[in-house]
């Protein structure tokens, strides 16, 4: 009998820790970190509403990351998951002065799994919101693209451990034309 | 003479199938509703009329002499026909209230043999007997249950089997004191008393190949009359996964069946289980395009997953339920419902999500591929038991039931071995006979664990 009130106990009193409905969930695919005086990130969200591989945008802004990310949070009306994190787009400003700050916001956020894209744009704002005409769902088309030529080093954990280490080292590069994204594989090259 | 017809018309209360017949100065007696009226005719009153003198009418191949009373009740009651002369005979008059052989019904095999086992304890004794022909093969009887005296028979093969197992069933099917034993079911409820797992531990057959198989494994074997099953002790978890039917086929399809059927066994219990636990809880192990997938498809249900799982298995489970009591003539039109209604109308409907059905059918139909009943429904339980666990806590709870799953069953005693043999207190004889089927070279070596007297 005690075994069983434990048992109980034990069970019931977690109140369903963590439980989370798959279709109450805002999962993120892209996220744009832009900086101009503050910090501006831009999330790209599945749409599970349509048929076709639609996403919607939130945008918000902050003076620390930490700030952004929360604005966003009550922003959304569902639950922002960033456990299928595809591709992040951060501005040349960021890549060149604040990376520190972004790989300790990424390095060390439970949720976040790192092996997403590190992808660099002018305005990551802009090429999150571009009008696709196949598929408006812009951080797919991104992954996609590097997905198929298999580069696994324009990954964030690598790129990051090879700044760390202070080696040279080419990440992709986006710009926008005519609403059509050109992803450039080696286009920027980093350098202390 | 007459004192003894007097007081079998007065305990019987003057019952209408109770015959006396009166014949010059012998007096025949016999109950018209179990005799056959053509062999009480052929064996005794033929001879009486015709025959010179009353020597003749003892012609029938099981004739006994009768001392006693209360025996003249019992043979009477067993289909004999007394005749009262000077001494008591009692001659075997039993009336074939049988049905022939039939093909197995519960343990379908395409190949093997077809018989199988029917509700007279002769019969069934002698489809084992015609398969084991050594004098070594001993059966002991029982007259159990204190109104029906139904005939039990316990069946080993001396020097096979273990003695200490022997013994040890044999004192308890004596100490058995109860007023009925309609079936073999009853027996194994007794039997089993202490066993409060919902796992099987004593094994039920229909066949008279997987008895004689397990007999020459060195185990036990139980039979009642007016049952067509026998019981198998001891049974080892592995023993109802894997049925004996699979020793006729090549070894290397077979143990591709083997794998395919233990497949089945981890998937019908975890299924609904860790499929609850990675959507409601653990979204990131599943990929993107598939997480998506299940999204879109869950938008319009207004049920919590959980309760969307527990609906359709239960539902699954009446649907098995009402198949399985229904006359077969209606058993199309459940299906038809079934299938309708379940699979169809629930999605169109939107109550249900396509991908949850796809969940439930394939632990439902994995779950067909064991014979057993019981072995079927311990494994419910616990599909229930995990789902409860996935449901509150997730990936962890769903561990956590699997462990305790793990647990009970290493825990569980049969006759004081342990019930998950062959793996677990590892076998290599026993492991190749029933887990995987190696060349068929060492099929005479006995497991000694069954078979050695414990010290």
């Amino acid at each position: 009998m005690k075994k069983i009130i434990l048992l109980i106990v034990l069970l019931f009193c977690t109140s369903c820790y963590n439980y989370q409905e798959v279709n109450e969930i805002a999962i993120v695919n892209g996220i744009g970190i832009d900086y101009n005086n503050n910090y501006k990130i831009t999330f790209e969200i599945v749409d599970i509403n349509s048929e076709q591989e639609k996403s919607y945008r939130i945008e918000s802004c902050g003076d620390t990351l930490d700030d952004a990310f929360n604005n966003i949070n009550k922003l959304s009306p569902k639950e922002i998951s960033l456990s299928h994190l595809e591709v992040l787009i951060i501005s040349k400003y960021l890549i060149d002065n604040d990376i520190d700050n972004i790989k300790n916001f990424f390095m060390n956020n439970k949720n976040i799994t790192t092996n997403f894209y590190l992808v660099i744009a002018n305005n990551s704002n802009e090429i999150l919101n571009n009008k696709n005409e196949i598929n408006s769902n812009n951080s797919k088309i991104i992954s996609d693209y590097l997905d198929k030529r298999k580069n696994t080093n324009k990954q964030f954990d690598y790129v990051i451990s090879s700044i760390i280490n202070n080696k040279e080292i080419n990440i992709p590069y986006i710009n926008l034309t005519d609403n059509n994204l050109k992803i450039d594989e080696e286009g920027y090259q980093y350098e202390k | 003479m007459m004192d003894i017809i007097k007081r079998l018309t007065q305990e019987f209360n003057n019952s209408s199938d109770l015959i006396i017949k009166k014949l010059d100065k012998i007096h025949v007696i016999y109950f018209e509703s179990i005799c056959d009226s053509d062999k009480v005719n052929f064996y005794i009153l033929q001879n009486i009329t015709q025959g010179d003198n009353n020597k003749n009418f003892i012609s029938g191949p099981n004739t006994t002499i009768l001392k006693k009373y209360d025996d003249i009740k019992f043979y009477l009651l067993n289909g004999f026909t007394i005749v009262l002369n000077d001494k008591i005979y009692a001659v075997e008059t039993r009336g074939n209230l049988i049905r022939g052989i039939q093909k197995p019904d519960a343990e379908p095999a395409i190949s093997g043999p077809k018989d199988a086992f029917n509700e007279n304890i002769q019969i069934n004794l002698g489809l084992i007997k015609r398969r084991i022909k050594t004098e070594k093969l001993i059966n002991i009887d029982f007259f159990l249950g204190n109104l029906t005296k139904t005939k039990v028979s316990l069946l080993f093969i001396d020097g096979l089997c273990n003695k200490d197992i022997v013994n040890k069933v044999n004192k308890k099917l004596q100490s058995i004191n109860t007023d009925s034993i309609i079936s073999i079911g009853n027996i194994k409820q007794l039997l089993g008393k202490e066993n409060r797992s919902v796992f099987p531990t004593i094994q039920e057959s229909e066949r008279p190949d997987t008895t004689a198989f397990n007999l020459m494994e060195g185990k036990i074997v139980i039979l009642c009359d007016n049952s067509p099953f026998v019981l198998i002790l001891p049974a080892f978890f592995n023993d109802f996964i894997n049925p004996i039917v699979d020793n006729y086929g090549k070894s290397i399809n077979t143990n591709f069946l083997k794998s395919l059927r233990f497949i089945c066994l981890i998937y019908t219990i975890i299924a609904p289980a860790l499929y609850i636990a990675l959507i409601d809880y653990n979204h990131e192990s599943i990929p993107l395009s598939l997480l998506v997938n299940i999204a879109k498809q869950r938008v319009s249900v207004p049920f919590p997953s959980y309760i969307e799982c527990v609906i359709m298995l239960v539902l699954c489970g009446i649907l098995r339920e009402s198949d399985m009591r229904f006359p077969s003539s209606y058993g199309s039109a459940i299906s038809i419902v079934g299938a309708l209604i379940l699979g169809e109308a629930s999605v169109s409907a939107g109550l249900i999500s396509p991908i949850m059905i796809i969940v439930a059918a394939s632990t439902f139909i994995t779950s067909l591929v064991f014979t057993d009943q019981e072995l079927v429904n311990g494994l419910r339980c616990y599909r229930f038991l995990l789902l409860i666990f996935a449901s509150f806590l997730g990936l962890f709870g769903l561990y956590m039931g699997i462990f305790i799953l793990l647990i009970h069953l290493s825990g569980l005693k049969v006759l004081n071995k342990s019930y998950t043999f062959p793996v677990a207190p590892f076998s290599k004889i026993y492991f190749k006979k029933i887990l995987f089927k190696y060349n068929t070279k060492n099929m005479n070596k006995k497991d000694p664990m069954l078979v050695k007297e414990e010290t």
